[in-house]
């Protein structure tokens, strides 16, 4: 980089930033160093919890009431930023540091039109811009992020944008006083791949044809090491590694680098295989399915118009065999959740029949289904939402048993010390309650929950997109010890091809309520046939030295 | 936005009937002849009692009373009183208290509420905001008669600062101790409210991405906090504007105002069905005017809302 010989935009020095919370103070960041030098994107790395966000606050002076700076420097341009007045600060972001939030659907104000937000960033860090030339200036700054027919829309509502678009519209607010540095705090982490390249590109175009400094915050390796000049890996509150993409990519001296670059999902890993089987034949000497879904359609009516309705699922076959994993990928909105959630009997199909291990889910009467659901399992995305927080983990796990009248309380104690042998969970955790465990722990007793009445089918709808890629890692190794073990059959949602890569026998790729393609994940991945499919394969970021 | 206020007006047949049928059917199951109550001690001759029966159809079965109510009620007439006075000029008489108690009471504890609620919540955990929780805690806890009672004392016999009670007549400044009074429950709920919705509000993410491009403290909570937190309270006001109409009894007793809610209590009383139905009827109607405001102005303040529709 030739801005090296000049003074960096951003010098952060001993950095400690301290939290007082009712159990005493957590010290969230410690020893943090690290510069951002004129014109320079720089990746800060970490997992939930690392201190990555925290370290971005501190910069813009917007950590939580509870939150202070305890020891160090943050300078920008020269100045001591750790000692500015609120007053002070204000008159700095957005017009000298700008800032891009993680999640679109809930960083722009639900009760104000895009454009009135828009304008309202650019009259605050313009001095006297009159109201007609902030509207003029911000249909521009909108047209600039991509916004068709933009003077029109600058009086509609977030709500009726979509998620990229939002974001785009973010990166407008973010960018539109051009300042010198703008922090990106996990700007694509709540949106679909393929829309997360495309806000990638945009938001690369915008900082370089400006000259911008960018901080990327990002749990994400493949888009840090694709987008940045150099990174900064932080774990537990610290900077473990920093220096060029490249060098550390190729070259990791820390242990947890070393895991973080080992666990990255890529679209070139194999399937991991925890014994001595080979898919290909598993696949072929079970041609029976054990789910079998045949010409499933679901319609929903909308509301108040006539023959208004929205095909969420359109005529969809997959037939998935005992004892493999079959994934169902798409962007959101595509018809998998609905999908898995009609093989769950949670939701009635339109037309089409549904056949889970012999029984015609359509037609069940409702002691069949109670039968048929100590078979089928499922296990959700979100380890946070999915377990009852007032349960013990104890009774989570025993309450399905409870429910069929499986076993006597001895019994069902013995069942639930056993699940958290399967799930690699000491015993103790049978005491705890959701809030005392971290996502990782919390999603293993989600598996126990699903595997306490020994059922033949796993549906695992998002099962580990919520998690950090190490923990992910771990619970994909579980979840192919368990099939192994137990003879499970996985019917595997997922929106991330490279964790499909890593689980599935066969996948079945859907677009819109259609399956546009199906078969053999090897064969798919190595000659997509759908356009659709190579636009999501090229999506995933590449973490050169992987793949 | 027209065809949903319209939808609205629709659903106000339906309610009307049901609560005006509902009403009538429990007044109608009151023990005690009215008839002979309005006589008191004295023994009126069996042929004046047989006649004021015809003339309100009393001897008719129950649903046959109704339809001659409503019947009446459609040709804008709302029948007599036992007494033999219109009830639409009983209504009258009471309703301009009643209306200008409510109004001051909705305005007071509109306009104190919120403020001092938003105050309490951008000071959260703070001296300000633990003496507010305190204060509306114990507001809410206190019956109205001991409050009333209090201010009574205090404002208007010891101060002289108001007149301590409000007779025919009255001027706008007689009603706002009354009004004080009577909202001070909602007031202290309303505080309450605001003060969570507004605690709520600034930790969203939306907030955290006006302060971040660069808006001062300022425009940060009037245009993005504020607006935001007032969806919940909006639906409080609107509820509570038809009970402090009818509920006001007790601060009408205190006061000695001629409002709605003695009235009813009265006409409760006496077993006077006519006037019973037909106050309730009025009641319902500026409840369900009162929704359909506070919806419409739900829709103003969260477009989400608007366009669903």
């Amino acid at each position: 980089m030739t801005q090296v010989s000049r003074s960096p935009l951003l010098e952060v020095r001993d950095l400690d930033v301290e939290f007082t919370t009712g159990s005493g103070v957590v010290k969230a960041v410690s020893d943090v160093n690290f510069s951002v030098y004129p014109g320079e994107t720089v990746a800060v790395v970490g997992e939930s919890g690392s201190g990555k966000s925290t370290t971005s606050q501190a910069v813009i002076g917007m950590l939580a009431s509870n939150g202070r700076v305890t020891r160090g420097s943050i300078a920008f341009n020269g100045k001591d930023l750790t000692h500015m007045s609120a007053r002070d600060f204000e008159s700095i972001r957005g017009s000298q540091i700008g800032y891009v939030p993680q999640d679109p659907m809930s960083s722009l104000n639900p009760v104000w039109p895009i454009g009135f937000q828009v304008e309202e960033t650019l009259r605050a860090n313009t001095a006297s811009m009159s109201r007609a030339d902030a509207k003029l200036k911000a249909v521009e700054l909108l047209e600039q992020a991509g916004l068709g027919e933009a003077s029109a829309r600058t009086s509609q509502y977030p709500h009726q944008f979509s998620g990229g678009m939002r974001q785009r519209v973010l990166i407008g607010i973010g960018m539109s006083a051009r300042p010198q540095l703008l922090i990106a705090d996990e700007p694509t982490s709540a949106l679909d791949v393929t829309v997360q390249r495309r806000i990638l590109d945009h938001l690369k175009n915008m900082t370089s044809e400006h000259g911008t400094a960018m901080i990327l915050i990002t749990h994400d390796l493949g888009v840090a090491a694709e987008r940045a000049d150099r990174l900064v890996v932080m774990y537990r509150g610290k900077v473990v590694e920093a220096g060029p993409s490249v060098e550390i990519l190729s070259d990791p001296r820390h242990p947890y680098t070393k895991r973080l670059i080992a666990a990255a999902p890529s679209v070139a890993a194999r399937r991991i295989l925890t014994g001595a089987r080979s898919v290909g034949t598993s696949v072929a000497e079970s041609p029976t399915a054990v789910i079998d879904i045949q010409d499933v359609r679901k319609v929903y009516a909308l509301r108040g118009r006539k023959k208004a309705e929205v095909k969420a699922v359109d005529g969809v076959s997959i037939g998935v065999p005992a004892g493999t994993t079959t994934a169902i990928v798409g962007e959101s909105g595509s018809g998998k959740s609905t999908l898995a959630k009609m093989v769950l009997g949670l939701e009635k199909s339109t037309s089409g029949t549904i056949t889970v291990g012999g029984q015609n889910i359509g037609d069940a009467t409702a002691s069949q289904m109670l039968q048929l659901r100590r078979r089928i399992q499922p296990v959700f995305q979100d380890p946070y939402g999915t377990l009852d927080p007032q349960y013990s983990v104890r009774n989570t796990v025993i309450e399905p048993l409870a429910i069929h009248g499986v076993g006597t309380p001895t019994e069902r104690e013995h069942r639930a010390q056993e699940l958290m042998n399967e799930v690699a969970l000491p015993q103790a955790a049978l005491n705890r309650y959701p809030n005392e465990l971290s996502g990782g722990q919390r999603q293993r007793v989600a598996i126990a929950r699903a595997l306490a009445l020994k059922p033949e089918i796993l549906v695992l709808d998002e099962a580990v997109s919520a998690l950090d890629v190490i923990v992910q890692d771990q619970i994909l190794r579980l979840l192919d010890e368990l099939q192994r073990e137990l003879d499970l059959t996985y019917l595997f949602i997922t929106h991330d091809l490279a964790v499909v890569r890593m689980i599935a026998d066969r996948v079945a790729v859907m677009e819109k309520g259609l399956v546009v393609e199906q078969g053999r994940v090897d064969d798919i991945f190595d000659n997509p046939s759908e356009e659709y499919t190579k636009r999501l394969l090229d999506a995933i970021p590449v973490v050169p030295g992987v793949a | 936005m027209l065809t949903y206020a319209g939808k609205r007006l629709l659903q106000l047949i339906p309610v009307f009937f049901g609560s005006t049928f509902l009403i009538y059917f429990m007044v109608f199951a009151l023990p005690g002849d009215p008839i002979r109550a309005l006589f008191g001690e004295r023994q009126p001759p069996e042929a004046l009692l047989t006649q004021i029966r015809e003339q309100f159809h009393l001897n008719d079965p129950f649903i046959i009373q109704y339809f001659h109510y409503i019947w009446g009620l459609l040709h804008g007439d709302l029948g007599t009183t036992y007494t033999g006075r219109p009830v639409s000029e009983v209504i009258m008489n009471a309703f301009p208290a009643t209306l200008q108690l409510a109004t001051l009471a909705l305005l007071f504890e509109a306009v104190a509420g919120i403020s001092i609620g938003l105050v309490a919540g951008l000071r959260k955990g703070k001296f300000f905001d633990a003496s507010a929780l305190v204060v509306s805690l114990l507001l809410i806890s206190i019956p109205t008669f001991v409050t009333g009672y209090v201010l009574q004392y205090i404002f208007a016999v010891k101060l002289g600062w108001a007149s301590p009670t409000v007779g025919a007549n009255a001027s706008w400044g007689d009603y706002v101790l009354p009004a004080i009074v009577l909202a001070t429950a909602s007031f202290a709920y309303i505080v309450r409210l605001t003060r969570s919705s507004v605690v709520e509000t600034q930790a969203m993410d939306h907030v955290r991405t006006a302060t971040a491009k660069g808006l001062p403290r300022r425009r940060v909570i009037s245009v993005h906090v504020l607006r935001n937190s007032l969806i919940p309270v909006v639906t409080f006001l609107g509820v509570d504007l038809g009970s402090l109409m009818v509920g006001a009894i007790v601060t009408e007793g205190i006061f000695n105002i001629n409002g709605i809610g003695g009235t009813v209590y009265r006409a409760v009383q006496l077993g006077d069905g006519p006037t019973i139905v037909s106050i309730v009827a009025v009641m319902v109607i500026i409840f369900i005017f009162a929704n359909l405001l506070v919806d419409l102005l739900y829709a103003v303040l969260d477009p989400r809302i608007r366009y669903a529709n």
